[in-house]
């Protein structure tokens, strides 16, 4: 017997994704008429991508059915997703970048005769026509791909999945990197698609974005599909009260604030006027014992900010002071030896040496080794003590401090790595999506590590964040980003998560702003 | 704002053509220094004994911007071509010129296509595969001889490598000039020399957009096998031996004029064209030194020096 689904044209019926431990997708039930823009939203780990995921092959579902047109379904490869006529559009564009437009939208189906011969001629003007048809856009269809700006890039990855006839466009926050005008542009190119009858899925964190473009919107909270609706049945505020849920929205208060009063405190970092290609006119300031939060959307700038103080990234203008005194940062290491870290987000590429004991991982850097060691010869003694005293800031498990890392667990490891950071002494610490990839045991407890280095030990720390309970618990004051641009500063207080949301998703830039 | 953009492609155009081309305005530039320095060095014997030194390397440099556009590298082709002349010395006495060249062409193709298949199946570095299959290739090659060139004593077969056309130009050169052409046109116009660049520029993609990934790597390093062993009939006929050694110093060449002819060694851009102007640039710059009486060590300290001022004036102008 053929299962039948109902109306819909992309039916997901009780979908559920477990990794290891934690449910992604608790029998989520989503539905797509055809030749509407549907929109997705929901907190950072909400589900969303995940589902996309699943719908278009690249990974599979522990339990649950698919229907595409009625019928049953099983995607366990992107080939079949494609022979569905449904196309990812990922953020990491996957185009081939020294190759032309034309070669790129008619990958795999080049026009050629019976030896195999390319017909370019025929290639690059098709191309053009299509593109000019499809979306009223002129393209040279012999330009190379990396000369494209990357709305262009879109482009050719929608006349692609045209040209491939897909009937289904996933797109997955395509706006984070596009200037105003290629963001219209790109709206044009999404809804002359739905005009000709193709069906898109529209991911994003941008609220009034789909408010303009969406027809209806399925909202995602903690792996669970809360509503799907018509969009214009619900208002911003409607949707951020389903995002965040009602009974997060009040504050939960992990240790009582310190009272934030700046002129008491002394100014560990401040940052003025720093400018790069991806960041705009950067003012702000840390103080002692404080801990400042950037807040704002994937795109928005937050680890730029970091990433061109600390010169990993260069900065075209702007000066650096640490404790009222100018410093040179040009890259990394000065940022180090002046005592202003930045623990990234992507520790495990950073890696932790798991065949090496927790002291010798916990000191392995070269300033540490440097203030340990004398003309270069390093005492064992010194080196335990000091590593013991991190092992008793960070709470970290450990059997002995020669047990190598690999005994530890998963939470452990972790700490090992942000000790790895702390030995250095910094007096400004930037903290990277510091829980991320962490179980909510530990998280709990790193939040007391966070406020542990602040308040006691008086460092000053920026914390980066996409999760927003995390921000309000922990930080004294809240800058919000947007387009690489600080626009609003707020003290944490009785800000609750809605209002965070609300600001980072729908605050529009201004001019010359001062923090 | 059109007329902005197009200025925009224009520029990039002529970027675009710099960077592909710098290399032949570096072989002017050493041409006219070779010229200055020895009236000699443009005379007809000279530059025809440069086409005869040019013309196999450059074949088997050919074969090696196909491997690398994909953004493999095949360490092996000077062990093809020692193997096979020696198998050649072997086999031609009971199998006669053509059957032999047959013979050894499929062999050379077979030993591509198996590091192809090694690569492609077992997803091993194809470093690593091609380094293995360079050191068995010419292990065998020194065991079948015990180490002492085999000669060959087949008068006709001397011809392939010795004959000319019109009594002016080589053979050989005319061998590397068809081989050129056709990988030009089979690179640029073919659907399978595109699916090259484009297995090379993302792999991930290239299977997605339905290319069979494993058979195409397969068949350029059976391409590539099979050139290496044309090479190797040309050298065995030029030096009239089955000598285990006959392919030393062909890879080095090989692999510096693709990247001098601004071929990326991570795949998917470049091309044989700019091979071409790397290879001439090699063969040129060891005339001029020859010919300026610079002593065979200083003569290699100089061309890598040189080779490395252009490869980092390459990278720059890119």
């Amino acid at each position: 017997m053929i299962e039948v689904g109902q109306n819909y044209y992309i039916e997901m019926k009780s979908i559920v994704k477990r990794f290891t431990a934690t449910l992604a997708l608790d029998h989520v039930d989503f539905f797509v008429n055809k030749g509407e823009i549907h929109c997705l939203v929901g907190e950072n780990g909400a589900g969303k991508s995940t589902l996309m995921k699943i719908m278009s092959g690249v990974i599979q579902p522990d339990e649950g059915k698919i229907f595409v047109g009625g019928t049953r379904v099983k995607i366990d490869h992107p080939s079949i997703a494609h022979r569905l006529s449904i196309s990812l559009i990922p953020q990491e564009l996957n185009l081939l970048p020294t190759l032309t437009v034309g070669e790129n939208v008619f990958l795999g189906l080049e026009p050629k005769n019976s030896l195999g011969f390319i017909n370019w001629e025929e290639l690059h003007r098709k191309t053009e026509n299509q593109i000019y048809q499809e979306f009223g856009i002129k393209i040279n269809s012999r330009a190379l791909i990396s000369d494209l700006s990357v709305a262009q890039k879109q482009l050719v990855m929608v006349a692609r999945a045209l040209q491939w006839g897909s009937k289904i466009l996933i797109l997955d926050e395509p706006t984070a990197r596009l200037s105003k005008e290629e963001i219209k542009m790109l709206f044009e190119i999404v809804k002359s698609f739905r005009e000709k009858g193709g069906t898109v899925i529209y991911i994003s964190h941008h609220l009034e974005e789909v408010k303009e473009i969406g027809d209806r919107i399925t909202i995602f909270r903690d792996g669970k599909r809360i509503i799907t609706e018509k969009v214009q049945n619900l208002s911003l505020d409607k949707i951020i009260e389903y995002m965040i849920g009602k009974k997060r929205t009040t504050r939960t208060s992990l240790t009582k604030l310190v009272k934030h009063d700046e002129n008491s405190k002394k100014k560990l970092l401040e940052v003025r006027g720093m400018l790069n290609k991806k960041v705009r006119n950067i003012n702000l300031g840390v103080y002692e014992g404080e801990i400042v939060a950037l807040a704002g959307v994937t795109g928005s700038g937050r680890s730029e900010i970091a990433r061109a103080i600390c010169g990993i990234d260069t900065r075209e203008k702007g000066e650096i002071k640490l404790m009222g005194k100018k410093v040179k940062i040009r890259n990394p290491v000065d940022a180090i030896r002046n005592g202003i870290i930045y623990v990234p987000e992507d520790r495990k590429s950073q890696g932790i040496f798991l065949k090496m004991s927790v002291c010798k991982n916990l000191l392995l850097n070269k300033k540490t080794l440097e203030d340990l060691s004398t003309l270069n010869f390093y005492l064992m003694r010194v080196f335990k003590s000091t590593a013991q005293k991190f092992v008793e800031l960070l709470n970290i498990v450990i059997p002995s401090l020669d047990a190598p890392c690999l005994s530890l667990s998963g939470g452990n490891q972790q700490k090992v790595l942000l000790g790895k950071w702390l030995t250095t002494n910094p007096t400004v610490i930037i903290l990277d999506e510091p829980t991320r990839g962490i179980d909510v045991g530990v998280k709990f407890e790193f939040y007391e590590i966070i406020k542990k280095l602040a308040k006691e030990h008086r460092k000053g720390i920026i914390l980066i964040s996409s999760e927003l309970s995390e921000i309000i618990k922990l930080s004294d004051r809240i800058l919000i980003l947007k387009k690489g641009r600080i626009v609003r500063a707020y003290l944490n207080k009785n800000l609750s998560e809605a209002k965070l949301l609300n600001l980072i998703t729908t605050v529009e830039v201004e001019n010359e702003t001062k923090h | 704002m059109q007329k902005r953009k197009n200025l925009i492609l224009e520029n990039t155009k002529i970027r675009n053509l710099v960077r592909k081309y710098l290399i032949f305005l570096i072989l002017i530039v050493l041409l006219i220094v070779g010229h200055l320095s020895d009236p000699m060095f443009i005379t007809l014997r000279n530059q025809k004994n440069i086409m005869l030194n040019f013309s196999v390397p450059f074949i088997l440099s050919i074969g090696q911007t196909m491997v690398i556009l994909t953004g493999g590298i095949d360490l092996s082709i000077g062990s093809v071509v020692s193997l096979t002349g020696v198998t050649l010395a072997f086999i031609l006495p009971k199998t006669g010129i053509l059957l032999g060249v047959i013979i050894v062409l499929l062999m050379g193709g077979a030993i591509g296509a198996l590091n192809g298949y090694i690569i492609s199946r077992f997803k091993i570095l194809p470093f690593l595969v091609t380094l293995s299959s360079m050191i068995v290739y010419e292990g065998l090659a020194f065991i079948v001889t015990g180490s002492v060139p085999v000669p060959i004593t087949i008068p006709a077969f001397y011809k392939i490598d010795y004959g000319s056309i019109f009594g002016v130009i080589p053979l050989p050169v005319i061998y590397s000039a068809i081989t050129f052409i056709l990988s030009v046109i089979f690179l640029n116009y073919h659907v399978i020399g595109r699916r090259v660049y484009q297995l090379g520029n993302d792999e991930k993609t290239a299977k997605l957009a339905g290319i069979k990934v494993n058979r195409l790597k397969i068949g350029i390093y059976m391409l590539n096998g099979f050139i290496a062993a044309f090479c190797g009939i040309i050298v065995a006929s030029r030096i009239k031996l089955g000598a285990p050694t006959a392919g030393k110093g062909f890879l080095f060449d090989s692999i510096a004029a693709v990247c001098l002819g601004g071929t990326s060694l991570m795949g998917g851009q470049g091309g044989v064209i700019g091979t071409l102007g790397g290879m001439l640039l090699m063969v040129n710059l060891k005339n001029i030194l020859v010919l300026n009486d610079v002593s065979i060590y200083i003569q290699d300290a100089i061309r890598g020096v040189i080779i490395l001022i252009s490869v980092i004036a390459l990278s720059k102008a890119r």
